[in-house]
C-alpha cells in the first residue's frame, strides 16, 4: 500500500475541495440557510469547510450534505469525458482536463464530519420518518468511504466515474 | 465538509448570559427566523455570504472546461463509439464486422493499436491487400510485446496465405509521417536482444527481410 500524507494529495487535488465546500455554501444560499464562515481550501485536516446555521428542516440538511456528492461527480464526469473517449496520446489539454476532472471527482465523497452532522439532524424528534429511511444509508455509506479511504477508495471512485463509467456506457451502446 | 454552527446556545451554556442585540451590527431586534444573536438584516446577509472573487473566477475556468469538455466529447464520441464496436466485434470473432468498422477510422487514426486491430481484423475476414498495407503502414514503431506477438501473428497469417510473397497491398494514407514506410528499417520495433538470426533486434518486424516468429526466421517479401 503506498502512503502519500494527506497535505500532499489535498495540495495534488485542491480543485476538487474547492467545489465540494462551493457546493455547500450554494446549496445553503439555496435553501436559505445562513452561512457564517467559509474555507474552501487549506492544507490541513479538514481541506474546507462551512459553519453555516441549523437548517430550517432536515431534508434542507440532507440536500447541503450531499450536495457536493452529486455536483462533484456530475462536474468531475464531464470535465474528464473527452479524456476517456479519447484514442490516441495524452497532450496538454487532456492532461489538463484529466487532472481538474479526477480531482473534482476524487472529492466528491462528503467527509465523516457531514455525515455526523447529518445523521444528528435525522435523530432530531421532527425529523420525517422517509428523511430518515433515505438519509440512513447515505451516512452509513459515508463512513464506509471513510473508513475506505485508506486504501484509496476516493481514487478509485473517481476513476469509476471518469472513465469507468465512459466505458461501461461506450461499450452498452456499441 | 459542513459544519453546523458553533454559536447556537446549548444546554451547557444556559448559566451564560443570551445576546440580547445582534452580533454583527448591535440592533437589538434580534431575528425570530433564527437561533443565531443577529437581527433579520443581518440574517439574510449570511444567507448571502458573499462568493470571493478568486472563487468565482475558479467556478468561471471550471465552468469553461466543463463546455470545452462537451465540445471535445462531442467530436470524439462518433470514433469512441465506432472503435468500441470494432472491438467488440473483434472479440466476439465477427471479423468481417470488425473490419468495416475500422476501415473508415484507420483514416482518421493511425496510431499503432488500431492499425494492428485493423490488420487483425481484415486478415481474419479474408481483406490479405488491407491486411498487409496496414502492416506497412506500421513500419517503424515501437510496439508493446503483446502488439508484437500479434503483429507477428498477422506476418505469419499473410506469409502462409499468400506462399511468402506479398502483393503490393493498398497503403493506408497516414497523417503521421514518421509512421510511413521505411524499407531500410525495421517494421515494428521492441526493445530486445539482437538475434543471430535477424540483424534486427528481438521482437523486431521487418518487411522484405528475415522475420523472427518464436524463433522461426519467416520471410514477406513485397514488391
Amino acid at each position: 500500500m503506498i502512503f502519500i500524507p494527506g497535505f500532499i494529495i489535498t495540495l495534488a487535488t485542491f480543485p476538487g475541495v474547492i467545489v465540494h465546500e462551493a457546493a455547500h455554501q450554494l446549496m445553503c444560499r439555496f435553501t436559505g440557510t445562513p452561512v457564517l464562515k467559509v474555507c474552501y481550501f487549506q492544507t490541513g485536516n479538514p481541506a474546507g469547510y462551512v459553519i453555516h446555521d441549523e437548517p430550517s428542516s432536515g431534508w434542507k440538511h440532507f440536500v447541503i450534505s450531499v450536495a457536493p456528492f452529486l455536483l462533484n461527480s456530475i462536474v468531475g464526469l464531464l470535465i474528464c469525458l473527452p479524456v476517456a473517449l479519447a484514442h490516441e496520446g495524452m497532450g496538454i489539454v487532456n492532461l489538463l482536463l484529466g487532472w481538474v476532472g479526477f480531482s473534482v471527482a476524487m472529492h466528491a465523497f462528503p467527509s465523516t464530519g457531514d455525515a455526523n452532522s447529518l445523521w444528528a439532524a435525522i435523530r432530531k424528534p421532527g425529523a420525517s420518518w422517509l428523511l430518515r429511511i433515505i438519509a440512513f444509508p447515505v451516512v452509513f455509506v459515508i463512513h464506509i468511504g471513510a473508513v475506505l479511504s485508506v486504501v484509496w477508495f476516493d481514487a478509485i471512485y473517481a476513476a469509476i466515474i471518469c472513465f469507468g463509467a465512459p466505458a461501461a456506457f461506450l461499450e452498452m451502446i456499441a | 465538509m459542513s459544519l453546523p454552527s458553533p454559536l447556537h446556545p446549548s444546554s451547557e451554556s444556559t448559566d451564560e448570559v443570551a445576546p440580547k442585540a445582534c452580533v454583527n451590527c448591535g440592533s437589538i431586534r434580534l431575528s425570530t427566523q433564527t437561533k443565531l444573536p443577529v437581527c433579520e438584516p443581518c440574517r439574510v446577509e449570511l444567507i448571502k455570504f458573499p462568493f470571493p472573487l478568486w472563487v468565482k473566477v475558479a467556478a468561471a475556468v471550471i465552468a469553461a472546461m466543463v463546455v470545452v469538455s462537451l465540445v471535445l466529447s462531442r467530436e470524439r464520441i462518433h470514433a469512441a463509439v465506432q472503435i468500441a464496436h470494432a472491438k467488440k466485434m473483434k472479440r466476439e470473432g465477427r471479423w468481417e464486422e470488425s473490419y468495416q468498422s475500422y476501415l473508415p477510422l484507420i483514416k482518421e487514426y493511425d496510431d499503432t493499436e488500431t492499425l494492428l486491430n485493423y490488420a487483425e481484423a481484415a486478415m481474419n475476414s479474408g481483406h490479405t491487400l488491407d491486411a498487409a498495407g496496414a502492416m506497412r503502414s506500421l513500419a517503424g514503431r515501437e510496439v508493446t510485446q503483446d502488439q508484437n506477438y500479434r503483429a507477428n501473428s498477422v506476418v505469419y497469417q499473410l506469409q502462409r496465405s499468400t506462399g511468402g510473397f506479398l502483393p503490393p497491398g493498398p497503403s493506408i494514407p497516414m497523417t503521421n509521417a514518421n509512421s510511413a514506410f521505411q524499407p531500410d528499417k525495421p517494421a515494428l520495433q521492441l526493445g530486445g536482444q539482437p538475434n543471430p538470426l535477424n540483424p534486427a533486434p528481438a521482437g523486431q518486424i521487418l518487411l522484405g527481410q528475415p522475420l523472427q516468429l518464436n524463433n522461426v526466421p519467416i520471410q514477406i517479401q513485397t514488391r
